[in-house]
């Protein structure tokens, strides 16, 4: 009993101040990367270092970018963007490097891809995911989304193709949220 | 000299919380009860909160500080998981941490199980998961490095009680051509106390083992594995430690997990995810070999909650 009261009295102190701090903050599909350098060597080669860039979300900008996107924001993407500005060996901005996740059938879908100075996709690689069906990991599909950007958005979802499985609806779906955000949010 | 390492980490969480840059924090909230043999309990398991602070400079991220602090079992002990300074050197070619972080061996720098129902071997193997000292790390192609000079004393002491380190250190093998398989190597050399996270510290042993380690993925399915053999104060030592997590629909998630020892000590256990609200709920079966009357039910609700800026 003495237990079960330790147990009960923390337990609804830290409930309650959880459920207060939680509205919208609750992250089940923020990306987990580790090593990212990795990836990153491979979309771009040439640069020698990387910065984290973090924005807040408007509650404007949430609206500008669900427009673009055709779809709402989960929770955990509605607060904060984060993406990674590329440099060269002198500083130089190469592009940026987004770490991007969509809900799936069996879970998340991580994914990261690349965007070139000029905006467009120049590499992508699904990170982790739990989907039975592969066909969203296959270099195919994948490939055929490089060289989209921002202006593509209406364009992207013609490349899911007649069999529209989870994970290839969810790959685009979450692309063109990530784009749309990005070029909202990133100067 | 305890002073000086509690004071360098509190400045550096005030460093980080007042900074620029990147900050993320995260807290969670671990709830379990239990029924092991005649015995039943419930208790606030872990509450922890977690800060990381990006610097940079004007090439790019330069310094990573995070510090966990945590409150276990029941509140009863406190203090600090990990609290490091990592200095990144460019694209991740190397890195120097100096602080308490997690250890180079086996499965742990990918997996900790610290709020979970599956138990691996780190309190046998390495015997702690997290210590203080100094590592160096990075990328090499595809493949990962980490040596980690430490004290072998874990979470529970920032000073040494002899003049023993630790030595551990694993190369671990990834790439984006086959992100489902993901092996790696390591050893441990030194003294260590046992006991892995929390608790009461197992005694101070020589530990002088291999390891190899591998995380599958297939599927809707994960597969890790470790296997360690060597010698524990000089006596003959081999463990194993495989773990499976079936997710069979978005919401559940099927557990199981095998840890043995020498002389077969150790046994099987099978469970359940759900996520409720947010929130994970679990539930796990544990059968132990050696003692058979002392099968356990376990129930657990986690929850976890995060912000950058």
């Amino acid at each position: 009993m003495r237990s079960l009261a330790r147990f009960i009295i923390p337990g609804v102190a830290l409930a309650s101040w959880l459920a207060a701090g939680s509205a919208g903050a609750e992250e089940k599909y923020i990306c987990v990367w580790r090593n990212p350098e990795r990836t990153m060597r491979r979309i771009f080669p040439q640069a020698r270092d990387y910065r984290t860039v973090t924005r807040p979300i408007s509650a404007a900008a949430v609206a500008a970018i669900e427009a673009k996107a055709g779809g709402p924001l989960l929770p955990g993407q509605r607060e904060q963007y984060q993406y990674y500005e590329m440099l060269d060996a002198g500083g130089k901005r190469l592009g940026a490097i987004i770490a991007a996740s969509q809900k799936g059938e069996y879970g998340a879908i991580e994914f990261v891809f690349g965007l070139d100075l000029s905006r467009s996709v120049n590499g992508i690689y699904i990170q982790r995911a739990r989907e039975r069906d592969g066909d969203f990991k296959k270099r195919e599909f994948l490939d055929s989304l490089l060289g989209r950007g921002p202006g593509d958005l209406k364009a992207l979802d013609a490349l899911i193709g007649e069999k529209r499985t989870t994970g290839k609806v969810a790959v685009v779906t979450g692309l063109k949220k990530e784009l749309a955000a990005f070029a909202e949010l990133a100067p | 000299m305890a002073g000086s390492w509690r004071s360098v980490a509190a400045a550096g969480i005030l460093v980080a919380a007042e900074a620029d840059g990147a900050l993320f924090v995260t807290a969670d909230a671990d709830l379990r009860a239990w029924s092991m043999g005649p015995g039943r309990e419930a208790r606030v398991a872990a509450v922890g909160i977690a800060v990381r602070q990006v610097f940079a400079d004007a090439r790019g991220d330069r310094v990573v500080a995070f510090a966990l602090f945590e409150s276990l079992d029941d509140f009863r002990e406190t203090g600090f998981d990990q609290a490091y300074l990592r200095y990144k050197g460019r694209m991740g070619v190397w890195n120097l941490t100096a602080g308490r972080y997690v250890l180079p061996f086996g499965l742990l720098p990918s997996y900790s199980t610290n709020r979970l129902l599956v138990r691996t071997l780190e309190g046998e193997t390495v015997g702690v998961e997290t210590d203080n000292g100094v590592m160096s790390s990075g990328l090499a192609g595809d493949f990962d490095y980490a040596v980690s000079v430490s004290e072998g004393v874990g979470m529970h002491r920032w000073t040494d009680t002899d003049d023993d380190g630790l030595v551990t250190a694993r190369v671990g093998w990834e790439s984006d051509d086959l992100p489902e398989l993901k092996p790696g190597v390591s050893v441990v050399w030194g003294k260590a106390v046992g006991g892995a996270h929390g608790g009461m510290a197992g005694p101070r042993m020589r530990r002088e083992l291999a390891a190899l380690d591998l995380t599958w993925t297939a599927g809707s399915g994960v597969l890790r594995a470790e296997g360690s053999a060597g010698r524990r104060d000089g006596e003959p030592f081999q463990g194993g430690f495989a773990g499976v997590d079936f997710s069979l629909l978005g919401w559940l998630e099927l557990n199981a997990d095998w840890a043995v020892r020498s002389g077969w000590r150790g046994g099987p256990a099978a469970g359940v995810t759900l996520d409720v609200l947010g929130a994970k709920v679990r539930a796990a079966y544990r059968y132990p070999i050696e003692k058979e009357d002392e099968d356990e039910v376990t129930g657990q609700v986690y929850y976890s909650w995060s912000r950058s800026r």
